[in-house]
């Protein structure tokens, strides 16, 4: 180990390699590599109507890895967004069904959402139990709750404004799920940039303690940050209800395990305090992209799962190596 | 007649100090050997070098004569040097016996099987041996502070030690478990042990003590029986330092109005009683041990500790402190003690951690003003000489000093009242030091009243209009500038109601 | 002295003894009312095939539970269980449906759940990595290897002896899985309250510095909890692979999430060093027992899930809070 970190010391040394071992700098020559090979071994890959169907099929996930880039960041993590947003989903196509206007449903969606986000929070943080134990419990609950709800059967939503509005307008020629995502992520970086919550929540996550001193509220900035994962969950949610035109029962596969890996692939710390919303569209980027060409290439969707684990695993290692072999 | 352990011309280096320069004693079989100093006299480092947690840098430790390389805890176990912590290390989920024998449980072969009557009877053995009336299957929880510490040394005589070290084990104990710690100390030494014992309480020293060394510095000062020694003394090769160098030249006596008054003040662990007033523009040292409930004092302070009895007034209001913002918003900063843990986020940049207490100031409906910010961070960069390359360079590879001044403009951009400052220049190198007590004594003629705590006497001396003395959770007494010398201070905090 | 520590007002022992009633007895009375309640509310409910019934229904989550009691002994947590589960499942199916003799079968498929433990083990313990972000990423990958092995179907195998032999025998009544799972529980719980490997778990889980002290290894233990905790999750697929007739790729998925349920319900702190097998027993019987009798009235199934959640959130939030809040 000790060898493997000096390595990693002279690496740091020789400013080529440092840059290419900076995990920004990796993920995209990661993603680059991945667009040259899918090109070469698919000839729908490299073209303008695949890349924008690659940018509307990651739009969820983006969504909802900028929350979970909140949440790691504040040094907590949360296991609970895949069923979380099907359980929303199902509340917005239900409401949506019994003819109310689209703000109530909106409203639905975004305050459901911030409300779980709410109960994970307030659990963790005054019970003072393991953020990834509650989130765990919670999405069981909300898979229980759905399936309940709904017999397990589908909603089927018949709102055509709805769709148009959410899922099907096209200004620009860009779909309109990437304008939501764009309005999302430049909110969120003003947020993180240019708030007191953001600030405080890079502190909490970074040193606890040295953040309490400073007057930070610490318990309520963690809270907080679960209640923006709460509504993360809530928008993508009414994203992907209007483009599936239901509110389903099923929560879309390993959305939790893709957020971690794009937030960590990213390079943010999984300890906290160090990392960025531009650091997780990067990671975001790439697994899209490697869902995409994998897909592309007729490989199953397991060898994804493989791909991606070890991903995740792969990624905590060097992060570890790099940043805390002291 | 070859001593049990021989100490030979260790040194010791840690980046900024040298906590041990060539330390040389012999400790003898069958005796308590107390080692004193104050603070930051080496007397951890030495002891944490016995107990293999440290190498040294140079100098070598001989048992019986034979050279012996304490190259961690378990070897230095095995050579018989047994280590009781200030801080417990028992493990509550299991029961007396389980850890009295922990990593030495009787097994049976094969499949490692546990010999639970074994266990019991080897603990409830060492503990009949000590004297002890203790439960070997009672459960750890039940058991008071005192019994906990004792299980403790139980499970240390276990590898028969031929020294124990003990590091201040009377700190958490009541008066009638100390009775009972001191009779099992003795009937340890009795059985011919060496025992190496820390304390900072003189009393208990001369009651136990057969031989005393003092440190200093790092420097070793003196071995000599206690009998030969007196507590005036003990102090003196304490202290013994050439005073006045540093001496402050004018010291005010002149006090302003009072700005903070802190009225009978305690808490249910261990401060009693604290009571006193703090001057606008004053700097009020307060001295005393580590331990001695300095920090606890400004943690209640500064609203970040337990909760607690008495008052506290600022300018004649009564402050209700419940979270260290209650205390921001009042106009107290706090400087802690350990900057790396509490003072700084170590992966922010230099202009976060320098704003992270003032963000409300900066903030309109908690939108940051970053071009604001951006100007006040630099604007008090350069007022305090922070010598960094850019505000965007994170606080981590800067040096002790540097991030010593990053916590203190911390505070400044918030223009306390009362500023408390613990340990300000701990590992800060010795130009770093002259202009962060430059810096308090700038803030302090602004009008700013500041509590400084320092383990530093030398520091304390010179920075301060007045010094108060504390000792086991009680003020133990007050000095003025002009008559507080090391030696009162340093009775005072040894718990000498009389100074010398 | 006894006597003594009896009268300590520091409160520790009330507190252990609040922890006993809450947690020992909680539970027990928790089960005897839920089954004098079922009795009434259905006839089928107190009859000795329906408890056979439960005895066959509670086997794969008892044991599951039991590696998760080891895993969460010492103070770490594997969220990777069902996944295992699944893999050395659809190992033992593919192996038997291919003729080979079931002995090499149930071989392989220990030791694919072994490995898949030791690899979770050895990245948490070198890598210095919170266990459950590191059985996060293996559970992906694992469950990815049972789905390609496989290609995502269902391998039905037929081998009478082996289903049987661990689903549907019985020995005076008693289901062949059930004997299974209380031999099981002796040699655990032999192991754990026994052994010094066992010893060694609770003092690692209670303070892994002072474990290390005192010369104890702790990577080692760590990694051997592991270790048999994959070992254990593979036996736990043979009771279902049996049960079934057939290895799904995603048989045993969420079974991870029923394993800590039942842990943490039964009284064993989710922060390690604290807790013992029989409390386990205790919890997954709750469960068993509770997803029986309200199948049995006829209450949709999956009111369940979102009890268990709910059940996980409140064990763990009781725990804390018995524990008294750690500064």
């Amino acid at each position: 180990m000790t060898t493997l970190q000096k390595r990693a010391e002279q690496a740091q040394q020789h400013p080529v390699l440092r840059w290419l071992l900076n995990p920004e700098s990796g993920v995209l020559i990661g993603i680059v590599a991945l667009v040259v090979f899918f090109s070469l071994q698919s000839e729908f890959f490299f073209d303008v109507d695949n890349f924008l169907n690659i940018a509307r099929q990651m739009t969820m996930l983006m969504i909802v890895s900028f929350g979970m880039t909140f949440v790691i960041l504040s040094g907590e993590i949360d296991l609970s967004v895949g069923t979380v947003l099907a359980l929303i989903g199902i509340f917005v196509a239900s409401t949506l069904r019994r003819d109310l206007p689209i703000p109530v449903a909106l409203a639905v969606g975004i305050g459901s959402g911030a409300l779980i986000g709410f109960i994970s929070g307030f659990i963790t943080v005054k019970g003072n139990v393991p953020s990834f134990i509650v989130t765990l419990g919670i999405f069981s609950v909300a898979r229980g709750a759905a399936i309940w709800l709904t017999n397990s059967r589908a909603i089927a939503i018949f709102n055509d404004n709805y769709f148009a509005i959410f899922a099907d307008a096209e200004p620009l020629g860009i779909p309109v799920s990437l304008w939501y995502m764009v309005a999302i992520y430049l909110i969120l970086i003003f947020i993180l940039r240019y708030t007191r919550f953001g600030t405080s929540v890079y502190a909490v996550g970074g040193n606890r303690n040295a953040a309490e001193l400073s007057g930070i509220y610490t318990d309520r900035v963690k809270i907080g940050v679960f209640v923006l994962m709460g509504v993360m969950v809530g928008v993508a949610a009414i994203l992907q209800t209007a483009r599936l035109g239901t509110g389903f029962v099923e929560p879309p596969r390993n959305l939790e395990l893709d957020a971690i890996a794009a937030v960590v692939l990213g390079g943010t710390a999984f300890t906290g305090g160090r990392g960025s919303l531009s650091k997780t569209v990067l990671g975001v980027v790439l697994i899209a992209v490697l869902n995409n060409g994998l897909t592309l290439l007729n490989v199953q969707s397991y060898y994804q799962l493989i791909i991606k684990g070890g991903i995740i695993v792969l990624a905590l290692l060097l992060d570890q190596w790099l940043n805390r072999g002291d | 007649m070859t001593p049990l352990i021989r100490i030979r011309n260790i040194s010791k280096g840690f980046p900024g100090v040298q906590a041990l320069d060539d330390v040389s004693f012999d400790v003898k079989a069958g005796k308590i050997h107390v080692l004193m100093g104050e603070n930051g006299a080496g007397k951890s480092t030495l002891m944490k070098i016995l107990a293999g947690a440290y190498q040294p840098d140079t100098g070598s430790l001989e048992i019986d004569g034979q050279p012996a390389q304490m190259s961690s805890p378990i070897r230095a176990r095995e050579l018989g040097v047994g280590m009781i912590y200030q801080e417990l290390t028992v493990l509550d989920n299991l029961d007396v016996g389980r850890n009295i024998m922990l990593g030495q449980e009787p097994v049976q072969e094969p499949f490692g099987r546990m010999d639970w009557n074994k266990l019991y009877q080897q603990a409830g053995d060492i503990l009949t041996s000590l004297d002890l009336q203790i439960d070997p299957r009672a459960p750890l929880p039940s058991l008071s502070i005192g019994e906990q510490q004792m299980v403790e040394i139980a499970r240390v005589t276990l590898h028969d030690p031929r020294i124990m070290i003990m590091d201040e084990p009377t700190s958490s104990l009541g008066k009638h478990e100390e009775e009972v710690l001191f009779d099992l100390v003795r009937r340890l030494r009795d059985r011919g042990v060496g025992i190496i014992y820390i304390s900072h309480r003189m009393e208990e020293v001369f009651m136990l003590a057969d031989t005393i060394t003092v440190l200093r510095d790092g420097h070793h000062i003196a071995t000599q029986p206690a009998a030969d020694l007196d507590r005036a003394e003990l102090v003196r090769l304490m202290v013994g330092r050439d005073v006045d160098e540093a001496r402050q030249q004018d010291t005010k006596t002149d006090r302003g109005d009072v700005v903070l008054a802190v009225e009978n003040l305690s808490d249910e662990v261990q401060l009693q009683n604290i009571s006193f007033m703090l001057h606008r523009g004053e700097i009020l040292g307060l001295a005393g041990l580590v331990g001695s409930g300095r920090t606890r004092l400004a943690r209640h302070l500064f609203g970040s500790g337990e909760p607690f009895t008495g008052s506290v007034q600022l300018d004649g209001r009564s402050l209700k402190l419940t979270h260290p913002n209650d205390a921001i918003q009042s106009g107290i900063a706090y400087v802690p003690e350990d900057r790396k843990g509490l003072g700084l986020v170590l992966m922010m940049d230099v202009g976060n951690n320098l704003s992270l207490a003032s963000l409300d100031k900066n903030a309109v409906a908690g939108v940051l003003n970053r071009a604001g910010m951006m100007s006040m961070v630099k604007s008090w960069v350069k007022r305090l000489s922070i010598r960094i390359a850019s505000v965007k360079q994170t606080v981590e590879k800067l040096s002790g000093g540097n991030q010593q001044k990053v916590v203190l403009a911390k505070w400044l951009t918030r223009e306390p009242r009362v500023l408390i400052l613990n340990e300000p220049t701990r590992g800060v190198d010795v130009g770093a030091k002259a202009e962060v007590h430059a810096l308090i004594r700038e803030i302090a003629e602004q009008g700013v009243s500041v509590l400084m705590i320092s383990s530093e006497l030398p520091e304390l001396l010179a920075m301060s209009d007045r010094i108060l003395v504390m000792h086991e959770g009680k003020i133990s007494g007050e000095l003025s500038s002009t008559e507080a010398t090391e030696e009162k201070v340093v009775a005072l905090a040894f718990g000498e109601g009389e100074p010398v | 002295m006894s006597d003594r520590a009896l009268q300590q007002p520091t409160g520790g022992l009330l507190r252990y003894v609040n922890r006993n009633t809450i947690s020992e007895f909680g539970v027990l009375i928790a089960i005897i009312l839920l089954i004098i309640g079922f009795s009434f509310a259905s006839p089928f409910f107190f009859t000795v095939s329906n408890f056979a019934n439960i005895g066959r229904q509670t086997t794969l989550l008892a044991i599951t539970s039991f590696a998760m009691t080891f895993v969460i002994l010492s103070g770490e947590i594997d969220i990777s269980i069902g996944a295992i589960a699944s893999l050395s499942g659809v190992v033992i199916a593919l192996l038997l449906r291919e003729q080979f003799p079931m002995l090499l079968a149930i071989l392989a498929g220990l030791t694919v759940g072994g490995l898949a433990g030791l690899l979770n083990g050895v990245i948490t313990v070198k890598g210095k990595i919170p266990s459950f972000i590191v059985t996060l990423g293996t559970l992906s990958v694992i469950q990815g290897t049972a789905l390609a092995m496989t290609n995502a179907s269902t391998i039905v195998f037929s081998n009478d002896l082996y289903r049987d032999l661990f689903a549907r025998a019985s020995l005076f009544g008693i289901p062949a899985p059930v004997i299974f799972a209380v031999v099981l529980f002796f040699v655990l719980n032999w192991l754990l309250t026994s052994t010094r490997f066992g010893s060694n778990i609770y003092a690692v889980g209670g303070g892994a510095d002072t474990a290390r002290l005192a010369g104890i290894p702790v990577d080692r233990v760590k990694i051997l909890v592991f270790t048999l905790s994959g070992v254990l999750t593979a036996m736990a697929s043979l009771v279902l692979t049996a049960r079934v007739g057939n290895g799904q790729p995603l048989g045993a998925q969420g079974l991870e999430l029923d394993a800590i349920a039942a842990v943490v319900l039964g009284g064993t702190s989710f922060l390690g060093g604290r807790g013992a097998l029989w409390r386990t027993v205790l919890g997954a019987l709750l469960i068993g027992v509770l997803n029986n009798g309200l199948t049995l009235v006829s209450i949709a199934y999956y009111p369940q899930l979102l009890v268990k959640g709910g059940i996980i959130i409140l064990a763990v939030y009781i725990d804390s809070l018995t524990r008294g809040q750690k500064s």
